[in-house]
């Protein structure tokens, strides 16, 4: 919302500088910034075109002699097609400046021509628009005399308002005056209205009713007669552009001003086109088309309230009106209708149609009903002193349903105790009265009433907040203790996570965030649970919620490849979505953590970084281990989108799934290397770490006995299943294995691999004995050569 | 030659390889692996032991892991030994060439400014709760007080997946679901990544994350909102910051208050990125609405509160210096590694 600080002084001395100003709205919750507009220009003097010649060597250039009356002769070469000897015109001297200083004027040479000044266009003045020739000026000044003493500049400052949907009544020029004059104790005088009303008796009778009196509670309409629509006065033209309003013609210029002076939005009818001289207002049939006055063709629903003669619609209440009764050039008498629409019905009207305007805006955000009349008067007067014509007289005001001024207990005590603060009586009646809010005091209460144009104070905590507004927030001191309850203490669900952070990014992983709007490819890839849909998507790239961590993660690979990055490592953990008809949403969110390895790092003089399915394995238990889950392991299996996929285990819970990517979707996504990849359930990992057990046993004082076995086998048997069988046949005093070595050579045989194992045997009795270990070790390769046929190397 | 000679053959090569180490050092890495390594003496020996019978192998056994064990012990003894003369082996091998490549990854700016932001809360006794991404109409608007056809929901344009259900448009939604789960009094941070249907720019993003926060006691007042957002402010941005409470509008509040901060760049002398106010603005705030409480039956007459709520992508580019929003999610690692 614009306003222009001349047009508030209609209603209030204002002394402060804007600077002031625009603090002092901000600290009443009106969020303003500002701009002075104004002469932007110094050494623009009156001149003389004594003659005027084409260019010699330019078609479109004219030299020009100028008297700027200081007994020198200038030349000045112009390129206005306008420019003509005897004519009167702003000369921009050597050293003036433009626009504010952003262009000099200097000497110059054009086209071979000295060139000793400008003479200046109205754009270039920043006067006007006008950029289609120089400015011919008519006046008696002397010559030389500096432009701004002759003509009129609109020196202002305009204000923006980011203003906050309650505050409808500040959308307005005395409304803005209103909240500027609380904290100065003034008072907002009426604007003076004066007009005479005529009897006119023929054709001028006219009805107005109102089938719905919840939608349209009051509705108000005066005639005028005899007008003549024609360009409205400059005063006016210069109101509208200094708040961005265009001038369209003295009648709606008129209905426009008074918009933005009272806030009130009225519309204006042409009345030989409304049928039978009579106004219905009734909800529209579903289906009802409508050309509004944008020449669009609307269909309508029953939700929309329709101003209708009596044959047809004529305007959409309180949105726009019809094309079929728009004041034309030929209009001569005028309906002008000051109604009361509910904010709930414009607002769903406006919505649904998605048409926004000034005159919806306002009334979605509620009017003052009181305000009609003085609104219907106002533009009645004006219309009549910029356009002529008669107003017919008497008015009618049709107001089946009564709105009668909010009324609230205020108790200063709740006040207080709500604020922190103690505020006196005398304080709060003077706040009151600066706020035009009446009351009665009765023993610990304020009955107070509301004035009909704040429609946002309904209850006593609305009353508390303009307190504090008036007070000033910062007038408020901060508390400097606290206090809490040892009840509001909660677990903190996803604290697993910041674990899983920090080891993370401590191993060379950076932390992604994806977008998880994503396109139908990305969640068709990866998942088989239905993603969510999104009805209103900002593009078809992100028309789903995505279902899988992977697509993100990927896209990131791809813009690091892209950017000759040859080897990172990325992980993500964020909530994925699937639709699931179980739940209130339709939906069900999950947490992943997904991973991924792409390429390798830089080579090193020392080592060069292995990596493959093993490296990562050792990676994800490392990870699993170090936030305190135990038991991992990894065994085959399939997975959508994966080539190679290893599902992973804590105990017998699957926790998530390691692999390789599918070659063909790798290439969808612009990468031309297989990145690896895992992705860990959260939601699983979350419930496993809660119950995490440390399970702590005093270390073993006794020295502990190392003992290596190699073993040939055939290459089927796993690893897995050699471990397994050496761990439950080594007995109670085998405390750690190791596999250390695994090698095929001809030696061996091609179906053979070579397994050498390191057991470390310890007991909490006592040191063992050399043939003690010797049973476990031989019981063990017993068992191996039984069960795997291992045979011993 | 049988396994026994054997061993004692690489006892005595070994001796002599060691001895030969006083005169040159740098070759003790070379015998390790000539004996130690996966194709070294000794792991022939082990490969041999097929070959020995039955009776002798424990016997065989044990003398070759003893074998191992004492070129194991003699090598580590010789390495520190060789390092008792002062730094000699450092000059001998350039000790200016780089160490082992441990590369460090990086926790995500918004990350790190939300664990920054919680930890502040928490030494106030904060808890942190969280609620879904993809919500009901009522947790997101009706249950704050932002009822159908209300201008502000104009303040919040919303991806809608059904007409009741939708993608939150802020964590606010947090507070409904906590409230009805748990009686006052009430403590909480919910962060949590909230959507928008605005365009992509260098300044607004799709989806973004925030911090709401809500506390629910007897008598809490106006005047500890600003007491306790003070605080925070003056933890995350230096205790030199100053803050300014002005009037603002949000439904699920009443009074509602923006909180801006002195410029942390200008120092509040106005600035280009402050638009030379000299104030940033940081977070909306307020008492809750008693509207709120009657959603959740709670007891508006019995307990107040206030409740706050800031993104964390404006903190963090103002924290950092970043300019452009969508490099929160790019994944690019040359932005990632600078955190
Ligand atoms: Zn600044």
């Amino acid at each position: 919302m614009k306003v222009s600080l001349n047009w508030l002084k209609d209603y209030l001395e204002i002394t402060e500088s804007p600077d002031d100003v625009s603090d002092r709205l901000t600290a009443l919750g009106l969020e303003a910034s500002y701009v002075s507009t104004g002469k932007t220009f110094t050494d623009v003097v009156l001149g003389y075109v004594i003659n005027c010649g084409p260019h010699e060597n330019a078609d479109k250039l004219s030299v020009c002699k100028i008297d700027i009356g200081d007994g020198n002769h200038y030349t000045i070469v112009c390129g206005a097609p306008n420019v003509k000897a005897d004519i009167y015109v702003p000369i921009a001297k050597v050293g003036a400046s433009l626009q504010n200083g952003s262009f000099k004027i200097k000497q110059a040479k054009l086209r071979g021509v000295e060139s000793s000044g400008m003479i200046c266009s109205g754009k270039e003045l920043e006067i006007n628009d006008d950029h289609s020739g120089i400015m011919i000026l008519d006046t008696d000044a002397k010559l030389g005399t500096p432009i701004e003493d002759f003509l009129e500049f609109n020196d202002d400052v305009i204000f923006e308002l980011d203003l906050t949907p309650n505050r409808g009544d500040c959308l307005s020029h005395l409304g803005v005056a209103r909240e500027l004059a609380i904290n100065n104790n003034l008072s907002i005088p009426n604007r003076k209205i004066d007009f005479n009303e005529s009897k006119v008796t023929n054709d001028s009778d006219y009805k107005i009713s109102i089938k719905d009196s919840e939608a349209c509670p009051r509705y108000c309409a005066r005639l005028i007669k005899g007008v003549k629509v024609a360009a409205s006065p400059d005063w006016l033209v210069q109101r509208l552009k200094s708040i961005g309003q265009a001038s369209i013609n003295n009648i709606v210029d008129a209905a426009n001003y008074v918009l933005m002076d009272t806030g009130h939005p009225m519309h204006t009818f042409d009345f030989d086109k409304v049928s039978n001289h009579e106004i219905n207002v009734r909800y529209a049939k579903n289906g009802e088309k409508f050309k509004t006055l944008d020449d669009k063709e609307r269909e309508l629903k029953d939700f929309h309230l329709l101003i209708c003669d009596s044959e047809k619609p004529i305007a959409l209440a309180g949105i726009m009106g019809g094309a079929n009764s728009e004041i034309t050039s030929d209009t001569t008498d005028i309906l002008i209708e000051s109604a009361y629409f509910s904010p709930t019905v414009v607002r769903k009207g406006a919505k649904s149609l998605d048409l926004s305007t000034e005159a919806s805006r306002r009334f979605e955000r509620d009017t003052d009903i009181n305000g009609l009349i003085p609104a219907l008067n106002q533009l009645s007067a004006l219309i009549v002193e910029i356009a002529g014509g008669e107003i017919v007289e008497g008015f009618i005001d049709e107001y089946p349903l009564k709105k009668e001024p909010f009324k609230i207990d205020f108790s200063l005590k709740n006040c207080e105790s709500l604020l922190g603060l103690s505020i006196s009586n005398e304080q709060i009646e003077e706040i009151f009265s600066s706020l035009q809010i009446t009351f009665e005091k009765d023993t610990n209460l304020y009955k107070c009433t509301i004035p009909t144009f704040r429609n946002d104070l309904e209850r006593e905590v609305d009353l508390f907040e303009e307190v504090a507004r008036v007070i000033g927030y910062d007038n408020i001191p901060p508390a400097h203790n606290f206090s809490g309850s040892y009840s509001s203490f909660v677990q903190d669900d996803q604290k697993l996570d910041s674990l899983l952070r920090s080891h993370l990014s401590s191993n060379s992983f950076h932390e992604h965030f994806s977008n998880s709007l994503q396109s139908q490819k990305d969640v068709e890839k990866f998942s088989k649970a239905e993603a969510v849909i999104i009805k209103n998507p900002l593009s078809q790239d992100m028309e789903f919620v995505r279902n899988s961590i992977i697509p993100g993660l990927l896209k990131a690979a791809d813009y690091n490849a892209k950017r000759q990055e040859k080897g990172f490592k990325l992980f993500e953990i964020g909530a994925v979505h699937n639709q699931s008809k179980k739940s209130d949403t339709g939906s069900k969110e999950k947490f992943q953590l997904g991973l991924l390895w792409y390429g390798k790092e830089q080579s090193h003089w020392r080592t060069y970084e292995q990596r493959d399915i093993f490296s990562c394995k050792g990676e994800i238990s490392n990870l699993l281990v170090s936030v305190g889950i135990d038991s991992i392991s990894f065994k085959l299996g399939d997975q959508l989108g994966y080539a190679n996929a290893m599902k992973v285990y804590s105990g017998k819970t699957q926790i998530g799934t390691l692999g390789s990517l599918d070659l063909a979707i790798i290439k969808e996504y612009g990468l031309k290397i297989s990145p690896l990849f895992c992705e860990i359930s959260l939601q699983t990992l979350r419930e496993i770490w809660i119950n995490r057990k440390i399970n702590y046993r005093a270390p073993i004082s006794y020295p502990s006995v190392v003992r290596d076995i190699a073993l040939q086998v055939d290459n089927k048997v796993s690893a897995e299943s050699l471990l397994k069988t050496i761990r439950v046949e080594g007995g109670t005093n085998l405390v750690d294995i190791k596999l250390f070595d695994v090698y095929q050579s001809d030696e061996v045989g091609d179906n053979n691999k070579s397994l050498a194992f390191s057991l470390r045997f310890q007991s909490e009795s006592g040191t063992l004995t050399d043939s003690e270990v010797d049973d476990d070790v031989e019981k063990v390769l017993n068992s191996l050569k039984e069960t795997h046929g291992t045979t011993q190397r | 030659m049988s396994i026994t000679d054997q061993i004692q053959k690489v006892r005595s090569e070994f001796s002599s390889d060691l001895e030969k180490l006083s005169s040159d050092n740098s070759v003790l890495d070379k015998i390790r692996i000539k004996y130690l390594g996966r194709k070294g003496l000794v792991s022939a020996l082990f490969v041999h032991m097929g070959t020995v019978s039955n009776e002798e192998r424990p016997k065989m056994g044990q003398a070759l892991n003893a074998l191992k064990k004492d070129i194991e012990s003699e090598i580590d003894a010789a390495i520190s030994s060789s390092s008792d003369s002062k730094n000699q082996k450092l000059l001998d091998v350039d000790y200016t060439l780089p160490g082992d490549p441990i590369n460090r990854g990086s926790i995500h700016p918004l990350t790190l400014v939300m664990e920054e932001i919680k930890s502040i809360f928490n030494r106030l006794g904060f808890s942190i709760a969280y609620g879904p991404e993809i919500d009901s109409d009522f947790y997101n608007f009706e249950a704050l007080n932002i009822p159908k056809h209300h201008p502000a929901r104009d303040m919040q344009d919303t991806f809608y997946i059904t007409d009741n259900i939708l993608l939150r448009t802020h964590t606010s939604d947090t507070q409904i679901h906590f409230m009805e789960n748990n009686n006052p009094p009430v403590r909480i941070i919910a962060p949590g990544r909230v959507y928008r249907n605005e365009d992509v720019s260098v300044r607004s993003y799709c989806l973004f994350h925030q911090i709401e926060g809500l506390y629910v006691d007897k008598k809490v007042t106006f005047a500890e909102l600003k007491g306790t957002l003070d605080y925070f402010a003056r933890e995350l941005f230096g205790q030199n910051v100053k803050t300014r409470f002005r009037p603002s509008y949000f439904p699920f509040t009443e009074p509602s208050a923006e909180m801006d901060v002195s410029c942390i760049f200008c120092k509040g002398g106005g600035c280009g990125i402050c638009k030379k106010t000299g104030w940033l603005e940081i977070l909306g705030c307020g008492m809750v609405d008693p509207e709120v409480y009657k959603s959740v039956d709670y007891d508006p007459q019995k307990w107040s509160g206030f409740a706050f709520g800031m993104g964390i992508e404006r903190m963090a580019m103002l924290k950092y210096g970043v300019q452009d929003i969508r490099l929160f999610y790019s994944g690019d690692v040359r932005f990632l590694r600078q955190f």
